[in-house]
């Protein structure tokens, strides 16, 4: 047995590239714990990158572990579906049902996914590949990984990066585009607050309906809005605490433990390091810029007819990166004016971009799956 | 919404063939009416743009809708039980 032999692979050309992977997969790991960008994802990608390139790794190839779990799991989009009844168990959709109107800005800021898009078809990238890489713009790591694996995309592995760095970047990436695009005085609108009761009957009606109306626009979109809105049924049904517990806490982690791992799959080498992934990322970061000035620019255009003015900041948290982006608008109105209290309208944005990205997700699903 | 196919065969002629990968994903390429192995062009790229996000309103705006009509019967309900008392 040479036992020296995979050590002196590392010296050839895909030995080098595999040195490059374990750089990323280091830096990702940092990032994790240094500096808490989504660790409970870019940890788990970090060390599955290192893990797939390693020379001859046990942990790909037919019977590798991380092979037969993507397979299981990531290849069939079934992780992403079960994370996404967890992630619907978390969601509180009371301060959106108790203003509704709000939900309209989820809609504008889905704007980036069909920017990038076109810019994606700019840049070359056939229709697989430019839809999967649009839904970046989701600022949902299931959606995306739903869509690309449901278009057989190759770029699986760098659209997660993007997508899981971008969300953990909203704080830098939002409050300069959000500056550029609105005026000191904007900024000072004062938006006043007053919490109207939404029935349990609604709460419970809410996620059944959203699933029947998406469903029956966008078919495709059917399992992604459907475990969303299921997990979402068994918290406010107010009978499965015991399950929308399981659903929030166990099933969420052991999940997200497997995803982030098995998604480095695609993070080998001679699939990753082309020079299609860097566009690919920044792409993505023109996604969540136009995501950004969507939601803004369309309060922008509704304030020109609306006596009680929004303030603009508010429609950039529809954005479905929750709950980072309405904390981020809520600190941007705060410094402006420390009278200003945007939460709960930035939280009524900010879940239904929850709502609008797996909607925009089916729609691309809708065209072209 | 088909709009071309790409091969002088018809959806249905393919199903009708052997069982194989090639046929099922160019029937998936039929059936979107695109190629998904092509980039889109720019006035299909522009299209696809508009369609989405009338899609992504049109969905949203009949939720408000049914949210609304949702709380005003929650409303409605809540009224005539405080008027039975």
């Amino acid at each position: 047995m040479d036992i020296f032999g995979n050590v002196t692979e590392l010296f050839t050309v895909l030995g080098g590239k595999q040195l490059i992977m374990w750089i990323i997969g280091a830096v990702l790991i940092i990032l994790a714990i240094k500096k808490e960008m989504e660790p409970s994802l870019l940890l788990p990608m970090g060390f599955g990158t290192i893990l797939v390139n390693l020379p001859n790794s046990g942990a790909i190839g037919e019977e590798g572990a991380i092979e037969v779990l993507f397979n299981m799991g990531i290849a069939n989009e079934l992780f992403p579906l079960i994370l996404f009844i967890g992630i619907g168990a978390m969601i509180d959709f009371g301060p959106l049902l108790s203003n509704p109107k709000l939900m309209i800005f989820g809609a504008a800021s889905q704007f980036g996914i069909f920017v990038a898009f076109f810019i994606a078809t700019l840049a070359g990238f056939d229709i697989r590949d430019a839809a999967s890489i649009a839904v970046i713009g989701a600022a949902d790591g299931p959606t995306s990984i739903f869509v690309s694996q449901t278009l057989n995309s190759a770029y699986t592995g760098a659209i997660m990066v993007a997508a899981y760095s971008y969300m953990a970047l909203v704080p830098v990436i939002q409050p300069p585009v959000i500056k550029l695009l609105t005026t000191r005085k904007e900024r000072l609108i004062r938006m006043p607050y007053s919490q109207a009761s939404v029935t349990k009957r609604t709460k419970i009606l809410f996620p059944i309906f959203v699933t029947i109306i998406a469903g029956l626009v966008a078919p495709a979109s059917v399992a992604l809005v459907g475990f969303l809105m299921f997990g979402n049924l068994i918290r406010e049904c107010g009978v499965l605490d015991n399950l929308s517990d399981t659903a929030q806490n166990v099933l969420a982690n052991l999940i997200t433990i497997l995803l982030g791992l098995t998604v480095a799959n695609q993070m080998r080498a001679d699939s990753f390091l082309k020079w299609e992934t860097i566009l690919v990322i920044l792409i993505g970061l023109c996604a969540f810029i136009f995501d950004t000035a969507g939601g803004v620019l369309f309060a922008k255009f509704l304030n020109l007819f609306l006596k009680q003015k929004i303030n603009p900041m508010v429609g950039a948290a529809g954005i479905s990166a929750f709950p980072m982006s309405s904390r981020v608008i809520h600190k941007m109105g705060q410094k402006e004016d420390n009278q200003n209290f945007l939460l709960m309208h930035a939280v009524a944005v900010n879940v239904s971009g929850q709502v609008a990205s797996v909607i925009a997700g089916g729609m691309i699903l809708n065209f072209f799956a | 919404m088909q709009e071309n196919y790409t091969t002088e065969y018809t959806a249905s002629d393919l199903l009708a063939s052997a069982d194989n990968t090639a046929a099922a994903e160019t029937l998936q390429s039929a059936d979107s009416g695109y190629n998904l192995d092509e980039p889109a062009s720019l006035g299909e790229a522009a299209g696809i743009m508009g369609k989405g996000m009338l899609g992504v309103f049109v969905v949203i705006g009949v939720l408000i809708l049914c949210i609304y009509a949702l709380n005003s019967a929650g409303k409605k309900k809540k009224k005539k039980d405080e008027d039975n008392k």
